[in-house]
């Protein structure tokens, strides 16, 4: 039963999804299972939370490394749940927090981006290799072809980067989204035929 | 009867269920092989330099959920990642990004665990979920990337411009790094930061290759056909453009 009836959920809702797009039959149907699919999510979001909290219980009995962070975590985490379950979503106050915390603390971490990149510039391009050769150079030329004074320097990398991003770049990018296109199909059709059940790997 | 423009779609979906089944039935008496990929063969060193320096192997599955195919993909490489951590008493780490995958990702290790004998190894701890919040995720993964200096760090699956900053920080700790996935934006970075890399549909094969089931090799082989039919239309689109013939195929292929 467990790894029956996941499947045979799965491989009813896949039929129905694929005759409505097919069809063009019933969409409304289509997207009311895609709202079930949304609100089902949300109601397993407690199982991270139970997850959660028994990573950082243990750590916090054994008094293991930093224990006393997982105190504040798990007492930031269950105090702005029931923050929002007693006030709800909409609060004022709620949504202060949010704005005043994740929101300017996943635009800076965003931003450190541009350091890793440059970190990871430094270590790709390191002329070791023939093959790092062979990515230096046309990274030269498109990072030299973008910059407004690399292009005035030298004017004709500005017509090289837009041979190299629309001829080779393209080309590589497109047979890279194909095979992963098929790949991907694939992997769906096995989920639908019940080759693949990731949904129930515990067994009958 | 059909949907505008989903006639040829239609067809290509019921044409390749049909090849993968036909596949498959004959993988019960056919074997293929698969070309040697040298990011999956690295594994066993990953884990292997994780027992020796008594430190984690940290697995990153990336940000999709079950209905992502790259999802599934990871799963089956997770699988044999947690059976060969087993077998050598590594510890291994999954950071799960969303709640749901949780009882999921428990499920895979703790039957790899199982299927090496070693049930009693398996704890809850081997999974960790952060947030579903993408930066809170992101944050938390690579501070422990920093704190925890992971042995090794596998990240498989779909990912964004995070992918970057794990592969980034893990080679700033000196972890031996396999990065792999589909997202095409993605696959430089890894590229650039990772000691072994998968590109594109390398991670769909990823599976069938470690475990060598023939049923699942059977799938690769109907990629490959695929791959085989989009090429020659790719070729005859190219020749008909030049010399201005193009046009019914174009027409045929929007029905």
């Amino acid at each position: 039963m467990k790894n029956t009836l996941p499947y045979i959920i799965t491989v009813v809702t896949a039929v129905i999804v694929l005759i409505c797009t097919f069809f063009g039959v019933a969409p409304e149907l289509a997207q009311e299972l895609d709202q079930w699919s949304v609100v089902s999510g949300a109601v397993v979001c407690a199982f991270g939370l139970v997850n959660l909290t028994s990573v950082h219980m243990k750590t916090i009995k054994r008094k293991g490394e930093d224990w006393d962070l997982s105190i504040v975590l798990l007492v930031i985490t269950y105090g702005y749940l029931i923050l929002g379950l007693v006030k709800g979503p909409t609060n004022e106050i709620y949504s202060w927090i949010f704005n005043a915390t994740a929101v300017p603390l996943g635009a800076t971490f965003y931003a450190l981006l541009a350091f890793y990149i440059v970190s990871a510039a430094y270590r790709a391009f390191r002329a070791k290799s023939r093959d790092a050769v062979i990515l230096l150079i046309p990274a030269m030329i498109v990072l030299f072809g973008r910059a407004p004074l690399g292009e005035y320097l030298f004017p004709f990398f500005g017509e090289w980067t837009g041979w190299i991003m629309d001829i080779p770049a393209v080309a590589a990018m497109r047979a890279v989204l194909l095979g992963a296109t098929l790949g991907a199909l694939i992997s769906a059709i096995r989920v639908l035929l019940g080759f693949d059940r990731p949904y129930a790997t515990g067994g009958e | 009867m059909f949907a505008e423009g989903m006639i040829v779609d239609f067809l290509l979906v019921v044409t390749m269920i049909i090849a993968v089944y036909y596949t498959v039935e004959r993988a019960k008496t056919k074997t293929w092989k698969i070309r040697r990929l040298p990011g999956l063969e690295a594994i066993d060193e990953a884990v292997g330099r994780a027992t020796e320096t008594d430190r984690m192997v940290l697995y990153l599955p990336g940000f999709g959920g079950l209905g992502d195919p790259q999802t599934l993909a990871s799963l089956g490489v997770l699988s044999d990642v947690a059976r060969t951590t087993a077998r050598y008493d590594a510890n291994l780490v999954v950071a799960v990004e969303y709640a749901d995958l949780v009882p999921v990702y428990e499920e895979v290790v703790r039957n790899s665990y199982v299927a090496e004998g070693k049930a009693d190894a398996f704890t809850p701890e081997h999974i960790r979920w952060f947030s579903d919040h993408y930066y809170g995720y992101a944050v938390a993964v690579i501070g422990m990337i920093y704190k925890e200096r992971p042995a090794s760090v596998i990240m498989l699956g779909n990912f964004a411009f995070d992918a970057l900053m794990y592969a980034e920080a893990g080679a700033q700790v000196g972890a031996i790094q396999i990065g792999g996935t589909a997202s095409s934006t993605q696959i430089p970075f890894f590229v650039a930061a990772c000691d072994y890399a998968l590109i594109g549909e390398e991670i769909f094969a990823a599976a069938a290759y470690l475990t060598q089931e023939p049923n699942r090799v059977a799938s690769i082989v109907v990629e490959d056909w695929g791959k085989f039919l989009v090429t020659g239309l790719v070729l005859l689109g190219a020749i008909l453009a030049t010399f201005g013939t193009a046009d019914w195929l174009d027409k045929l292929l929007s029905y």
